[in-house]
């Protein structure tokens, strides 16, 4: 199943180069609306980038991100399902577990928070480790070997991509020094957006403690207040032609991106 | 003097990641609250909600097939080859018209009886001959309802949906005696490969009157068929 997700990414490779400047000017209008605070148009623009594209997992990240600034958690946590299930889990930068955790903290699902931050614990020592490495040039054959074949894209790097810069491959200073044969200003530069990534992933850890710090102050008044029940689980939605299916733990590649959640809210009174 | 800003950043970045690590490892390590948050759990329903890979409204479907028919004459064994043509409403709905052409020959107990006859003619025993009678084509109007679906990893090469469906149909079909009212009833599988290739798995049940020795007899066959299609935008 991940083989084959890597064997549809390496085979639209070539054709996706095209299509990258497309989605990096999709991404930035995303972004622009986002900051406007247009979260409609900037879900729709991240909706364009097609699970193709290398910039694909980070339009899902982005956009459940601004599902929950618009206070849509279902269509947040369906996103999120995506990118922490088994087949991009290991792509991932810290921020989707940041995301994952806040979105629970707003539906006082504090048990599904503890288990984020035990699969951030697992993911983020691995990568911190690696990327600390690269920063300090200790894994500069690992780069160089990789960079060999980064004309295929992501897919050169893709199933050890927990222990890279986020889409490095994407850097257009290596981009250049790839082309100009230059491995020592390849290796520099990797080892700067190295650094850049652990600063990323310090500034999330500390996020998640303040998210855990919140969790211990509402779960006392949530545990004092009389009544724990929520709201009902509100009903699927699909289209008439739509095809609706359980959701186990096995993992279909075409089910990616396919979710549908409807979660329990917070109980009434304790909403943040 | 650069070097020495190298040396220094990266001893900076080796001395925080420690700390960085034992940020990370510290996140959840209040046991005592873990297990209070478990106490107080939030459910979340999910569910696949995906967009049919095939659309299949408003759609014709060629399709040839073949089938292996049990049942009928016991003197005779019959194989079709089917010919069809579906339009899809919907996914969930199609009409169409389907065209058997029919190959007969006689089966083992049917060679025995006819051999037991020519045997018994050439030593001068003329009894009667023995008679049968058997379809040569059949061509009825069909309505097909499909209410369930499913899909196939297909050995990990990729995914593919399918329709379970049952059929009903009526029509003609021409035998060696005559022309004879027919019905039929059945089930299938229908895989949609790609947006114009399609196949069937189908067991089917047909009734019609044949006429043998100038009688009457009511027979049924059950058809087990494989086909390919074509679906046309």
């Amino acid at each position: 199943m991940v083989k084959m997700f890597f064997a549809i990414i390496t085979l639209t490779a070539t054709a996706a180069t095209a299509g990258i400047q497309q989605d990096r000017t999709l991404l930035n209008q995303a972004r622009t609306s986002y900051a406007s605070g247009k979260y409609n148009e900037a879900e729709k623009l991240y909706s364009k980038i097609q699970p193709n594209s290398d910039y694909w997992l980070l339009a899902v990240e982005e956009r459940a991100h601004t599902f929950g600034r618009a206070g849509d958690y279902n269509k947040a946590l369906a996103d999120l399902t995506t990118l922490i299930s088994p087949v991009f889990e290991k792509n991932l930068g810290p921020e989707p577990y940041f995301t994952a955790a806040l979105t629970y903290l707003r539906l006082c699902q504090y048990d599904n928070i503890y288990a984020i931050l035990e699969k951030y614990k697992a993911n983020m020592k691995v990568r911190t480790i690696a990327l600390v490495a690269l920063a300090d040039r200790d894994a500069d054959q690992k780069v160089l070997s990789v960079a060999k074949n980064l004309n295929k894209g992501f897919a050169a790097y893709a199933d050890k991509a927990i222990e890279f810069p986020t889409l490095f491959h994407l850097d257009t200073q290596v981009q250049q020094a790839i082309r100009t044969n230059n491995n020592a200003k390849l290796l520099k530069r990797v080892a700067t957006l190295a650094k850049e990534d652990i600063k990323e992933i310090s500034e999330t850890t500390k996020k998640l403690h303040l998210i855990e710090a919140e969790v211990m102050q509402r779960l006392h008044k949530l545990e004092e207040a009389k009544d724990h029940n929520r709201d009902r689980i509100g009903k699927f939605k699909a289209k008439k032609d739509q095809l609706q299916f359980p959701y186990t733990d096995e993992l279909w590649i075409d089910e990616v991106n396919s979710y549908q959640v409807e979660s329990e809210k917070c109980p009434k009174g304790s909403e943040i | 003097m650069k070097t020495l800003a190298l040396i220094l950043c990266l001893i900076s970045v080796t001395a925080n990641s420690k700390g960085i690590l034992e940020d990370i490892d510290s996140l959840g390590n209040n046991k005592q609250i873990a297990e209070r948050s478990r106490q107080i759990r939030g459910e979340n329903k999910i569910r696949i909600v995906q967009n049919r890979t095939v659309d299949r409204n408003n759609r014709f479907e060629l399709g040839v097939n073949y089938d292996m028919v049990a049942g009928g004459d016991p003197y005779i064994n019959t194989n079709n080859l089917g010919f069809q043509v579906d339009f899809h409403f919907s996914p969930k709905f199609s009409v169409g018209v389907r065209h058997y052409e029919t190959y007969a020959r006689l089966s083992a107990e049917g060679e025995r009886v006819f051999d037991a006859y020519d045997r018994a003619f050439s030593q001068g025993d003329f009894r009667s001959r023995p008679e049968v009678d058997y379809p040569l084509s059949s061509t009825m109007g069909v309505a097909t309802f499909y209410p369930l679906y499913g899909k196939l990893n297909f050995f990990n090469l990729g995914v593919t949906q399918f329709d379970v469906y049952v059929l009903g149909g009526y029509g003609k079909m021409l035998l060696k005696s005559g022309t004879s009212d027919t019905w039929t009833a059945g089930s299938g599988i229908g895989f949609w490969w790609s947006q114009h290739l399609s196949s069937r798995l189908e067991v089917r049940y047909q009734n019609y009157t044949d006429k043998v020795n100038n009688i009457e007899r009511n027979e049924g066959v059950t058809s087990f068929s494989a086909g390919m299609g074509i679906l046309l935008w």
